[in-house]
């Protein structure tokens, strides 16, 4: 045991001091140092830290983390040589998670406990997991735009103010990681969102699309407004195979969590009302910003499903479970039948009853734009029958020959309306053997035009006013007409009714129309959607959004290689596409499925690709670093190897080679 | 009129004759059994003709006769129902009790179906009376006997709403029919029954039967208009009636039997539609797996990918005489334009149509009608429109490929999936085609549809004939089964024209096995020609009954031995049985081998459970080709729309009600 001493009175030997800092003592605190050699194993380096620092507590998430290197510890087999770890480290004794403020799709702020010691793709997975949303593979992390970009979006900004808290949230143990599995639902919602109140509010806040939008929010957002801006938000993308602490992120920091790639595998609205809900957020978000463009017809399709989902995320209880309603329907239809035939008195009279199909009958103005006639609107005796209105004289007369009789299947209908000017029109294309005849059916008030409007709608489509949806497409029209009432100066109401329709198209289309004639349309567009479910509608919106030509695609400024300017390459599921930055021009498209090979230079940053026919690319990125460009890329092609076999999870190296280049290796 | 009686009647007999013929060639010996014709006869003209006379004289000889092998198609199936109508009411003394309302319920229901003003279209329509709409007025009925007055008072007027829905579902069933002349490419034509939930593909699949042609994808339905100078083809999904009654009453136009490559080109080779770059790329080959990928891409997707398309075309001006080129391109969500001095950024385009109510046909020779720039047009328009319209656009193309081009991505955008759903469709139905061919000549009962296979059912009632009905005649047939069952026999047909009764009174046949036995037994001695040729057969032959019903209720299968195994073998040997014996012994009274077996029979129900095996080879049939049920009473034929649910799950609610009352 003899031998030299320090002046501190250690030994001197093979020994050596390293100096740990652990948070939990405080920020003043002073690291402690611990007395080694290099052939301690990182685990005997950690029990003396817990030793020494005579807290109790449960350490087993924390691990050493070694700041110059950027490294952390976590082969506690390993030796410190083994390590190459020397005197002058600096190491963290720190939790491996951490938590992290999340900007979901829905632009609402929630804390969860991220991984920070694993890489960003089984973080996602972990934080995914937690949400319950399927296939975390589609979505990654983002950094927060920069400060100048914030201020910008002061105000009222989505109500960043209320964030959710979701950082106490156990999980069971058993899942299996990214396979994909779903959990057992318990009261509707996944177990571990029904701990407390406050979780479930948040589910709900997962699942149902916030309704409390309005125009300003839109306006405040941040716009790209060129194919250069579009390509800024991907310079932001995190790498999927390197943890967060490696890549700067600190505790608590702002991240956005998004869909990264468009490519959205099995959405089953059984599994995934969370998933569906943030996807219709997203490409809500796309559509409102502009960021996907879409024409006017188009953005009024959006617009009339926003306002669908909205009306009825109203209502929505989170815990409902999609589906098994058209059986319902029936289902009632039948027992209620089966009442009806145990107590049958008088069958007759109610059979007459049930196959009376309800006519309307009352006097309206009606016109017909002809060629060289100056006349206005008529007063008529109109009826409507089945899908028919036949129109006479006057009423006495309704037992002769009718003026004029029109089918309505098959035809347009387009409501002209005016409520400052108490004009209730309705404006119908009936087709014919000879062309489509023009008629123009003027009521006196908004219940009569709704009663009628909603006949006319419903004989279009084939059916009559007995059909179930009769009534709620009265309401329906009702309901737009109050819209229409409510002018954007009047005090907003709280429910989102009154709200108007302005917040639920672009601010382009906002400015274009003024809201009377911005209503109409939409509700023209709103009659084809009206009967979806919630559900339905969210899906219908994705899949809208997903056929528009500019969905999916990733933009980044490159500058080929051979050519002098910058240009666009945009990165969508299935190809590649090189496109004039200055005209947005589509200048030349490889798929996927033509590629050979492709090689990323790391030392000139240039990627590099093969496609058949001795075709050859390379391009350097200007706007990001070159492994987002390399990672998009290779998650791409890794999403098209997933198999329709559930049971199988993912191949984690697979998507660590296509995307992580000499990182991973 | 006088003279198309007797015409037809002529033909009848011919038929007949020819029936005759047939079974004879079989090898066996037919006895004619007289009566069924005569009632045939009688149906015919007191139901189907009053109504046909019109149209009837505007046909060929030719077309009679092909229409009369889908009649007596009907009429076989008719014996089967007056049989099985006869049984069931015989069998269940319960449901005695309510014949005589639900009979007479029918007969109304009978008469103002036949009444019922008809919307002839093109040819003309044929107002048989559709077995579903019987129901619809039945349903209500049969339940009060048991258990009449007790708390209609509660009921609210929301259940009267539902109830009405679920009526309006059934009404909807009235099935609507119409013989329509074909064209065939060698300038003949065809005539045939189609009735109004067939869609083309349905009548594609009757049209190979009777043409024997190579059943390939490329077959269609074509639609020409002379007047417009407008022709299309029949999507496989779309309803062929509907299509055909928005035709004027003196309508020139015509619809074909051809082949079409345009049809399904961009399955076969999607590269040419998905990767060309401005047109160049027509004609590049693909390796098969590629294009596996490419469909699946672009098909099975969340949402459909229109391709991409965009070009100068030529605009014909409304209600003008000029052409102006306007650069267009196809999104998802119809046809745009780009502005004068817009760009073509999304934000710039201006809508030129969207796709709903509205048909795209090729413009034939345009250039000499219009004054086209070119003769590759195509038109949009209102299916209803039929004549000159300023609501028909008009487009002209550069070229014979972007014309193609265009007309196929309109049609993605505007069908999306169901297009690849046809397509894959008729694909199977093609890849049968060859092996379909010599099931045929093997035994010909199976394969269905011939008009031999049609002959020898009438003649032997029953048996055989569920399998060698084509879905689509079995409906028809169906139909004649009702009308005769009324007219044999009016209470108990009466009865047995409700499907849904049927399986009612089927369960009453399990709980009361013994009913009267003359009855009985008359019908079970039409219902089972066969028995005397091979006893055992009793209960296949009669499996071929339950055929007709609806699914059974659930409970019925569980004391029935199913006997799958057991069906599997009966088509081919039993198959020509039948005839000898079968309509020969039939009316009148004993051969005295008949009785045991019916007996047997009678005691298991299990007919009911092998039911499950009969339907195999003609259900194969039915999925590629009904989208609806036949008919609501019949078998679960393929397809599954509302209505068989609708009935079984009403089937459900009665006994359950039933049940109670008990």
């Amino acid at each position: 045991m003899a031998g030299l001493k320090t002046a501190s009175g250690d030994y001197i030997d093979a020994s050596w001091e390293l100096s740990v800092a652990v948070e939990e003592l405080g920020p003043e605190a002073e690291p402690l140092t611990l007395r080694v050699t290099g052939d301690v194993h990182i685990g005997g380096v950690m029990l003396q830290i817990v030793d020494k620092i005579k807290v109790k507590q449960n350490w087993s998430d924390h691990a050493l983390w070694w700041e110059q290197k950027k490294l952390w510890l976590l082969k506690t087999n390993w030796t410190l040589d083994k390590y190459g770890l020397q005197a002058d480290a600096r190491l963290r004794y720190t939790p491996q998670h951490k938590p992290v403020r999340l900007q979901l799709p829905n632009r609402r702020m929630i804390c969860v406990h991220a991984s920070f010691s694993e890489p960003v793709f089984r973080a996602v997975a972990g934080i995914c997991r937690v949400l319950s949303i399927r296939h975390a593979e589609e979505l990654s992390l983002l950094r927060a735009p920069e400060e100048k970009d914030k201020k910008k979006r002061k105000g009222p900004v989505l109500g960043t103010e209320d964030e959710f808290d979701l950082s106490g949230v156990v999980l069971p143990a058993t899942l299996p990681f990214l396979t994909g599995a779903e959990q057992q639902p318990f009261r509707g919602m996944p177990a571990h969102f029904s701990d407390s109140p406050a979780t479930e509010a948040c589910y709900r806040m997962l699942s149902v699309s916030w309704t409390g939008l309005t125009p300003e929010h839109v306006l405040k957002m941040p716009r790209p407004s060129s194919l250069v801006e579009k390509a800024q938000i991907n310079s932001r993308w995190l790498s999927s195979s390197r943890s967060l602490m490696q890549q700067d992120v600190r505790e608590n920091e702002q991240l956005w969590l998004r869909f990264k790639y468009y490519n959205f595998f099995d959405l089953e609205p059984k599994y995934d009302a969370v998933r569906i809900t943030q996807l219709y957020e997203q490409a809500r978000w796309a559509v409102l910003l502009e960021e996907t463009e879409s024409t006017e017809e188009e953005m009024m399709v959006f617009a009339a499903l926003q306002y669908h989902i909205n009306k009825l995320s109203l209502s929505a209880d989170p815990t409902e479970t999609a589906g098994e309603q058209g059986m319902d329907d029936l289902d009632s239809a039948l027992s209620n039948l089966q009442v009806k035939l145990e107590g049958g008195t008088s069958t007759s009279d109610m059979l007459e009853n049930l196959t009376t199909i309800p006519e309307l009958k009352d006097y309206l103005r009606i016109f017909r734009p002809r060629k060289l006639t100056l006349k206005g609107y008529k007063q008529h005796w109109v009826v409507f029958k089945e899908t028919t209105i036949s129109y006479y004289k006057s009423r006495e007369e309704a037992l002769g020959e009718p003026v004029q009789q029109l089918n309505l299947k098959g035809c347009e209908v387009v409501p002209d309306v005016n409520i400052s000017g108490q004009k209730f029109c309705i404006r119908l294309l009936v087709p014919s053997p000879e062309g489509m005849s023009e008629v123009y059916l003027r009521c006196e008030d908004e219940q009569q035009y709704a009663r009628w409007m909603a006949g006319c709608r419903l004989a279009a489509k084939g059916r009559t006013m007995a059909d179930s949806t009769y009534q709620s497409e009265v309401q329906n029209i009702l309901s737009f007409l109050q819209l229409q009432r409510a002018s954007p100066d009047a005090p907003v109401a709280p429910d989102a009714e009154a709200m108007g329709t302005q917040w639920l198209v672009s601010p382009r289309y906002q400015k274009k129309f003024k809201p009377k004639q911005l209503t109409p349309r939409i509700l023209e567009a709103h009659q084809n959607v009206a009967q979806l479910s919630l559900t339905e509608a969210k899906m219908r919106f994705i899949q809208a959004w997903q056929s528009l030509p500019d969905f999916g695609i990733s933009y980044f400024v490159v500058r080929f290689k051979g050519s002098r300017k910058d240009e666009i390459l945009g990165i969508a599921n299935n190809r590649l596409i090189r496109i004039d930055l200055a005209v947005g021009d589509v200048v030349k498209t490889w798929r996927y499925s033509n590629m050979r090979q492709w090689n990323v230079n790391w030392d000139i940053r240039q990627v590099a690709i093969e496609f058949d026919e001795h075709i050859n690319v390379a391009f350097s990125s200007v706007s990001a670093r070159c492994n987002i460009v390399h990672e998009y890329i290779g998650g791409y092609i890794f999403l098209s190897t997933r198999s329709n076999d559930k049971g199988r999870g993912l191949d984690e190296e697979l998507f660590y080679k296509l995307t992580g280049g000499h990182e991973a290796l | 009129m006088e003279q198309t009686c007797d015409d037809i009647d002529e033909m009848f007999s011919n038929l007949l004759g020819e029936m005759d013929l047939l079974t004879q060639s079989l090898g066996v010996e037919t006895v004619q059994p007289p009566s069924p014709k005569e009632s045939n006869k009688e149906y015919n003209f007191t139901v189907g003709f009053k109504d046909l006379n019109e149209s009837l004289n505007a046909l060929e000889d030719k077309d009679l006769d092909a229409l009369m092998a889908d009649l007596v198609a009907d009429l076989s199936e008719v014996e089967q129902k007056t049989i099985q109508a006869q049984k069931t009411s015989s069998h269940c003394p319960q449901s005695e009790v309510t014949q005589p309302s639900t009979g007479v319920c029918a007969a109304a229901a009978y008469d103002y179906k036949s009444n019922v003003p008809v919307t002839t279209t093109g040819h003309f329509e044929d107002d048989l009376p559709p077995p579903p709409p019987d129901p619809a007025f039945d349903l209500p009925l049969p339940p009060p006997p048991p258990d009449p007055l007790t708390q209609e008072e509660l009921e609210t007027q929301a259940k009267a709403d539902k109830i009405k829905l679920a009526l309006e579902k059934l009404k909807e069933a009235k099935v609507k029919k119409l013989v329509i002349k074909v064209h065939m490419n060698d300038n003949s034509t065809k005539s045939l029954m189609v009735d109004e939930r067939q869609v083309a593909r349905d009548v594609l699949d009757n049209l190979f039967e009777k043409t024997h042609c190579d059943c390939n994808v490329d077959w269609c339905l074509y639609e020409i208009y002379p007047e417009l100078q407008i022709e299309r083809f029949f999507e496989d999904h779309e309803n062929v009636i509907e299509i055909l009654s928005d035709w004027t009453r003196d309508t020139e136009n015509k619809v074909l039997f051809l082949e079409k490559n345009e049809k399904y080109a961009v399955f076969k080779n999607p590269q040419n539609f998905y990767l060309a770059n401005k047109g160049k790329n027509e004609g590049k080959e693909m390796k098969e797996k590629n294009k596996e990928f490419l469909l699946e891409e672009s098909f099975c997707g969340t949402s459909v990918i229109v391709p991409e398309l965009e070009g100068a075309l030529y605009l014909k001006e409304d209600g003008k005489k000029s052409w102006k080129r306007r650069y267009f391109l196809l999104r998802a969500s119809g046809i745009y334009y780009v502005p004068k001095g817009k760009t073509k950024t999304s934000r710039d385009l201006a809508c030129f149509i969207q796709f709903e109510n509205l048909n795209i046909y090729y413009g034939t020779q345009y250039k000499l009608k219009y004054k086209a720039p070119t003769d590759y047009c195509f038109v949009l328009k209102h299916p209803q429109i039929q004549k000159e319209s300023q609501y028909i656009k008009y487009l002209c193309c550069d070229d014979q490929w972007t014309l193609q081009q265009w007309v196929t991505g309109i049609r993605i955008a505007k069908y999306g999936k169901t297009l690849y759903d046809n397509y894959k469709r008729a694909v199977q139905r093609a890849s049968l085609a060859s092996g379909w061919a010599n099931l045929a000549t093997v035994k010909p009962a199976v394969t269905a549809g011939s008009s031999l296979t049609d002959i020898t059912g009438t003649v032997q009632a029953n048996g055989q004939i569920l399998q060698s009905i084509p879905p689509a005649s079995l409906e028809a047939q169906k139909h004649t089964e009702m009308t005769k069952d009324k007219k044999s026999n009016d209470v108990n047909g009466g009865h047995s024209v409700q499907p849904t009764s049927q399986p009612q009174t089927y369960q009453n046949k399990r709980a009361s096995l013994k009913p009267p036995p003359p009855q009985r037994r008359s019908s079970a001695v039409s219902s089972t020609p066969l028995q005397p040729a091979q006893p055992k057969r009793g209960s296949a032959v009669f499996t071929s009954d339950p055929v007709t019903f609806p699914p059974p209720p659930p409970e019925m299968a569980e004391d029935l031995p199913p006997p799958p195994p057991d069906f599997c073998e009966d088509p081919p040997d039993f198959v020509p049985p039948p005839p000898p014996t079968c309509s020969s012994s039939s009316e009148d009274l004993l051969p005295p081998p008949p009785p045991p077996p019916p007996a047997s029979v009678s005691n298991k129900p299990p007919p009911v459970t092998k039911k499950v095996g009969p339907p195999p080879p003609k259900r194969q049939v039915n999925t590629e080709r009904t989208e609806e049920p036949k008919s609501m009473g019949l078998p679960p034929s393929g397809g599954g729309s509302g209505q068989p649910d609708l009935m079984s799950d009403l089937m459900k609610a009665l006994q359950k009600k039933r049940g109670n009352t008990s």
